[in-house]
């Protein structure tokens, strides 16, 4: 908790000094946050450029809007809720224009498919389960057990009540483990020395 | 408790988030329940999994870029109206436009052979056509003759108002010369139903005192007396 609100004080420090026009301390917060927000962008768009092209765009808007900061909040939150809103825009922008990749065809699938059936590489084939999980649940997700936020936070970003937030990670996560099941069951099995599945335990 | 409900609670249970209170009761079930534990089993799996995950990273050159969009953005922050009037005087289309146009113009009529229409034209006319000099083609300037009826006003019509005017004053003087005559002199003289009538009104006429001005001539170097006139 004390180490939670020394983060929050450092952030504060930051943008008071960014407020004043300093670059260096502008360097130290795209350092301090870069990684974190291109982790929940990448999950939510499933590509490295356009993540990195929302990444850069959000600290843009911090720079751009550094005066409108509220002090009563918190930087994070603030960072974050503008992140995934133009994550939201992109996603939106996409369903409206149907972008369709070639390599979402067969030969995708097919590779998708054999990671699933390789237990060495569960992380992996979970990044892919994330992928079929509706945007709503997988940003809770993200945001709570990818990033490890509190769930008052994450209902703050993403603009719903707690409970909602409670809910949507839950459901999320029974998501992830009833399409992980057979392989984490198998990975389990082969962990433990032997070759029959768990069931048949 | 029964397994259904340990279930739903179990992704929270592996991460703490119960209250103290469900944690022990579910823990209890999960040690008498075996289908129970192989569902927590699987939840612990997919979390271990979950911090083991890669983490995307930035590319190299993102800082510099980015510092670089940002250093853009400060230097449209320096254009903007706290820095520059609303109104500056520029000079926009509104005003280029005119000259634009006007030097268009000029340099058009220079480079159309302008210059030479105005200095008249290198080659003289008699060899435009056939090609032979001094064989004038148009010489019908010869026959030209002043017309017959074309009569010169050596009088102009300038005078008129002038000649109105002097008309006007020997009419008066006219009359005074008469009034004159039969000693009314001084008076105002009535002439009604005569020809100095106008319509159903009678024109008075306030005479001069001067009788010298009764015989006086208007001319346009001035007023001159009868015997000056003379």
């Amino acid at each position: 908790m004390k180490a939670k609100e020394s983060e929050k004080q450092i952030d504060y420090d930051l943008m008071e000094r960014i407020q004043e026009g300093d670059m260096v301390a502008f360097s130290k917060i795209v350092d301090r946050y870069k990684d974190r927000l291109m982790n929940i962008i990448v999950r939510m768009l499933h590509s490295k450029e356009e993540a990195e092209d929302i990444v850069q765009e959000t600290f843009c808007r911090v720079y751009q809007h550094r005066g409108s900061f509220d002090f009563r909040h918190c930087f994070s939150t603030w960072i974050y809720t503008i992140a995934l809103n133009l994550a939201r825009n992109e996603l939106r922008k996409r369903k409206r224009f149907k972008f369709t990749d070639i390599f979402d065809m067969q030969g995708k699938e097919a590779e998708i498919a054999v990671e699933m059936e390789l237990p060495s590489n569960l992380p992996k084939a979970i990044d892919a389960a994330l992928k079929t999980i509706p945007e709503k649940y997988r940003m809770a997700f993200v945001l709570r057990d990818l990033q490890e936020l509190p769930y008052d936070e994450v209902a703050k970003i993403m603009n719903i009540p707690l409970g909602t937030v409670k809910s949507r990670v839950n459901r999320a996560r029974a998501m992830l483990r009833d399409k992980l099941r057979p392989r984490m069951e198998e990975y389990n099995a082969l962990s433990k020395g032997t070759l029959l599945p768990v069931s048949l335990l | 408790m029964r397994c259904r409900r340990v279930r739903s609670f179990l992704s929270a249970y592996c991460r703490d988030e119960l209250p103290e209170k469900r944690q022990e009761s579910i823990r209890e079930h999960l040690s008498r329940c075996a289908e129970c534990r192989r569902e927590e089993a699987v939840f612990r799996e997919l979390y271990g999994s979950i911090d083991t995950l890669p983490k995307p990273a930035v590319s190299d050159d993102f800082n510099a870029r980015l510092l670089n969009r940002v250093a853009r953005e400060r230097f449209k922050e320096t254009r903007s109206k706290a820095y520059f009037p609303k109104r500056a005087p520029v000079l926009g289309w509104g005003r280029l436009a005119p000259a634009v146009a006007t030097a268009c113009l000029v340099l058009a009529f220079v480079f159309s052979g302008g210059i030479g229409l105005i200095d008249g034209p290198d080659q003289p006319a008699e060899f435009a056509d056939n090609g032979q000099p001094g064989q004038y083609i148009d010489d019908r300037y010869k026959d030209v003759q002043p017309e017959e009826t074309h009569v010169l006003t050596q009088h102009s019509i300038s005078n008129w108002a002038f000649q109105k005017q002097v008309d006007k004053a020997n009419r008066i003087r006219n009359l005074m010369n008469q009034l004159a005559g039969q000693r009314s002199f001084g008076t105002t003289a009535n002439f009604a139903g005569s020809s100095y009538s106008y319509g159903n009104r009678p024109l008075h006429i306030i005479l001069p005192f001067d009788r010298r001005t009764v015989n006086s001539t208007y001319t346009t170097q001035g007023v001159m007396t009868a015997e000056e006139a003379r």
